[in-house]
């Protein structure tokens, strides 16, 4: 019990700032990838495009099915507007130079993701887990209330294709 | 991090503690008579050990644990006939839940199934060894520092069928600290 004083009691009963607090057609939380090559990207610094957060693994064998499908879509579709951001769960602990090798094939930026929970995205407990956010950045596809947030082609066409047809501004 | 993970489990247990008639009464009527086998530190066996765990998280806050272990005698140093003694074979299963929504400290819950089979040979109590006892056991796990965790966990029986007379505590305690390399 004398263990509860190092992180503070009072951690107890205070709201969790990184729960999840994700709302179809609300403000989507802001994320922050900080990709392999050093290089900082906020989700509120993309209003205007359309976002799709990522967040894989390379132990995860679905993962690795569906980044070629979502790296070729990203890499299509980049000049109407879509910006991908991956966000790898591997340890930093663990084999990086596989982790940096296939981020490295990938058309959009990735990096490591600091913890398993993501604040305003709650814990990050399964992958692979995707969310998409408007040019307004608004949140239209969450990936938690979304059984099979995998992937497909049909899945890109009914969600995201939408969103980059319609040109809108920031609010 | 959010994964399942399935994990074997493989120990010895080697005869290192007293055992026979190392360890006597040393008062009351069977002063200097070897204290029951049961009883003793030792069981003079070398035994093996074997274990299986599941872990998954299951929805955004919780996840979920299982285990089974299985521990046999396969060796015993106690083995001439009419002074011979073999522990028997123990079986535990374990299943739990982890409250995660907080990464600082995370309460859990587990049940504990417990079941031992008769000691065997001349030495042993038969009649007194073998039963199944469950236990209900709720803990915490507290982050102290970055690697180091604290962990409490409390076993209290919710259900025993034990042959004979045994000792049988009516809860016990665990206290730890774990640290992660």
């Amino acid at each position: 019990m004398a263990a509860l004083s190092f992180t503070g009691i009072e951690a107890l009963f205070t709201p969790r700032a990184d729960a999840n607090a994700l709302r179809i057609g609300q403000p989507a939380p802001p994320a922050t990838l900080v990709g392999f090559d050093g290089q900082r990207i906020t989700t509120s610094e993309l209003l205007g495009r359309v976002v799709i957060l990522t967040f894989w693994a390379t132990w995860c064998g679905p993962c690795r099915e569906e980044l070629p499908l979502l790296s070729a879509y990203a890499a299509q579709h980049a000049a109407e507007g879509l910006t991908v951001l991956g966000f790898a769960l591997d340890s930093p602990e663990g084999d990086l130079a596989k982790v940096r090798q296939i981020a490295q094939s990938l058309s959009f930026p990735s990096g490591l993701l600091a913890h398993a929970t993501l604040p305003g995205y709650g814990r990050i407990w399964r992958i692979p887990v995707n969310f998409t956010i408007n040019r307004q950045g608004v949140l239209v596809d969450d990936g938690w209330t979304d059984k099979d947030s995998t992937w497909n082609a049909a899945r890109l066409e009914r969600i995201v294709t939408p969103l980059l047809n319609h040109s809108g501004t920031a609010p | 991090m959010p994964n399942h993970n399935l994990g074997l489990q493989f120990g010895v247990k080697l005869p290192t503690g007293h055992y026979g008639t190392a360890v006597n009464f040393d008062n009351g009527p069977n002063t200097g008579s070897p204290l029951d086998a049961s009883l003793q530190a030792g069981t003079g066996s070398t035994d093996v050990i074997l274990g299986a765990y599941y872990y998954q998280a299951v929805s955004q806050d919780f996840d979920m644990f299982a285990n089974v272990q299985f521990q046999s005698a396969v060796a015993h140093k106690q083995d001439q006939p009419g002074n011979d003694f073999r522990p028997g074979n123990s079986e535990t299963f374990g299943i739990g839940l982890r409250y995660e929504a907080h990464p600082n400290w995370i309460p859990q819950v587990q049940l504990n199934v417990y079941h031992k089979s008769p000691d065997q040979g001349a030495l042993a109590d038969t009649t007194d060894t073998v039963g199944t006892v469950a236990y209900i056991s709720p803990g915490l796990t507290v982050q102290v520092l970055h690697k180091l965790h604290a962990y409490s966990v409390i076993q209290v029986p919710i259900y025993s069928n034990l042959d004979g007379y045994q000792l049988f505590p009516h809860w016990t305690a665990t206290v730890g600290l774990s640290y992660s390399l």
